[in-house]
């Protein structure tokens, strides 16, 4: 039985949660928020839902970190969800081990390697040990090209979201992160998720904003000096982002809710969801030659009070 | 004019709304009684537009531009540190002039 065989009628209740293969496009996130509101209609308390691999033979780092989430949100309602190791297959099984998830969930505790960047939650905001990850574990100057200053900008970029996600976003479970590194590419790439309030549920907030559509919504909290906050000066952080992926070989996607968004090349799209994405997924890939190159040719900031 | 060395008030890193806090708390005082002030920040590595959203920018809610700019200098700031301090005053100036 397929995936979508197995989802069609939209089963109330499940015994166990199957994993399709999942990739990073716009139907792999479909998968992904269909197996969250579908978890999330079962875990109860005293309940054990186990996690079968059985359809699974490919898991892109966004669907780790979503699969994280998901499991964590059941635990946070009382279920008790163990991983079914025997349905992993040898690929996934690697996967799961190297970026140290079947780690974080009581198995084969062992250190990641090869591309894959250590998988991490948050339950609660540290800002300074999520910086370390990333400067650290993440951007490491034996894994990629760049400069203090480069790495710096990368860090202090992806932290103003960490940030956001758990003040503008509330989550209840924390923040979960996946990456990548590409060494011959001279990119990274990192999926942060999520389950707060949603950019569009924060940005309907602000007056005017009240029926901007969650595609728009999302486009709005991208624009430098838009701020949620009545009183004093203070973004959500998207705009150094989309700063970040300027330049050529860099982008990102921000689905929250009902709404996506894409920004690559200097351009911004926006694309409404025939789904609900149960909080925020940001997904980056950072060319560091490029960062690196604008860095250099660009003439030395100077304090401008 | 007093130096306040910005890393023996957040560390090493400037992230959050609260090393912001700590920072304004500092300074604050001291551009109110109309005193210059350098702010070092060597040693002070990542640094995000929240933390000076908190600590310097929010100055621009009660303090004119001109007021600043002749009572506060930055030092040893790297150009990563420089690019999101003047996106916060950029959005601060923007912000507070239109409440």
């Amino acid at each position: 039985m397929s995936f979508w065989q197995r989802l069609s009628g939209r089963p109330e209740k499940i015994s166990r949660l199957y994993i399709p293969r999942l990739n990073d496009g716009l139907p792999d996130v479909r998968k992904m928020a269909q197996l969250y509101w579908l978890m999330e209609r079962n875990a109860k308390g005293n309940l054990t839902i186990p996690v079968d691999f059985t359809d699974c033979d490919f898991l892109r780092p966004p669907a780790v970190a979503m699969l994280g989430g998901i499991i964590g949100m059941a635990e946070a309602r009382g279920a008790k969800v163990p991983l079914l190791r025997p349905t992993l297959k040898p690929q996934v099984h690697e996967a799961l081990r190297n970026n140290g998830f079947l780690a974080a969930h009581g198995i084969d505790a062992q250190p990641y390697a090869n591309n894959a960047v250590a998988y991490r939650h948050d339950a609660a905001v540290d800002a300074r040990a999520y910086a370390a990850f990333l400067r650290d574990e993440w951007i490491t100057p034996n894994w990629i090209n760049v400069g203090r200053e480069v790495r710096q900008e990368i860090v202090q970029s992806v932290v103003e979201i960490y940030n956001n996600a758990f003040e503008h976003g509330k989550s209840r479970i924390g923040v979960f992160t996946v990456g990548q590194r590409f060494p011959t590419l001279d990119e990274v790439s990192l999926a942060v998720v999520d389950f707060g309030a949603t950019i569009p549920g924060t940005v309907h907030g602000v007056r005017g904003n009240e029926r901007l559509p969650d595609q728009e919504a999302i486009a709005w909290a991208l624009k430098s000096g838009n701020t949620s906050r009545p009183n004093i000066s203070r973004g959500l952080g998207f705009d150094v982002l989309v700063d970040l992926v300027s330049g050529p070989g860099s982008h990102m996607e921000i689905y929250s809710r009902r709404g996506m968004v894409k920004v690559k090349d200097g351009r911004i799209d926006r694309l409404p969801l025939d789904f609900e994405f149960p909080g925020t997924m940001l997904l980056i890939d950072v060319n560091a030659a490029t960062i690196r190159h604008k860095l250099l040719t660009a003439p030395k900031p100077q304090v401008n009070f | 004019m007093d130096t306040i060395a910005v890393k023996t008030i957040v560390g090493p890193e400037g992230l959050t709304l609260e090393d912001g806090e700590r920072l304004y708390g500092a300074i604050r005082p001291k551009i109110q009684a109309g005193e210059e002030l350098i702010l070092d920040f060597a040693g002070v590595g990542e640094v995000t537009t929240a933390f000076f959203n908190m600590s310097i920018a929010r100055l621009y809610a009660d303090f004119a531009s001109e007021y600043l700019r002749e009572l506060l200098h930055v030092v040893n700031l790297n150009t990563p540190g420089t690019r999101a301090l003047n996106r916060s005053v950029e959005n601060a100036r923007s912000f507070y002039r239109k409440k």
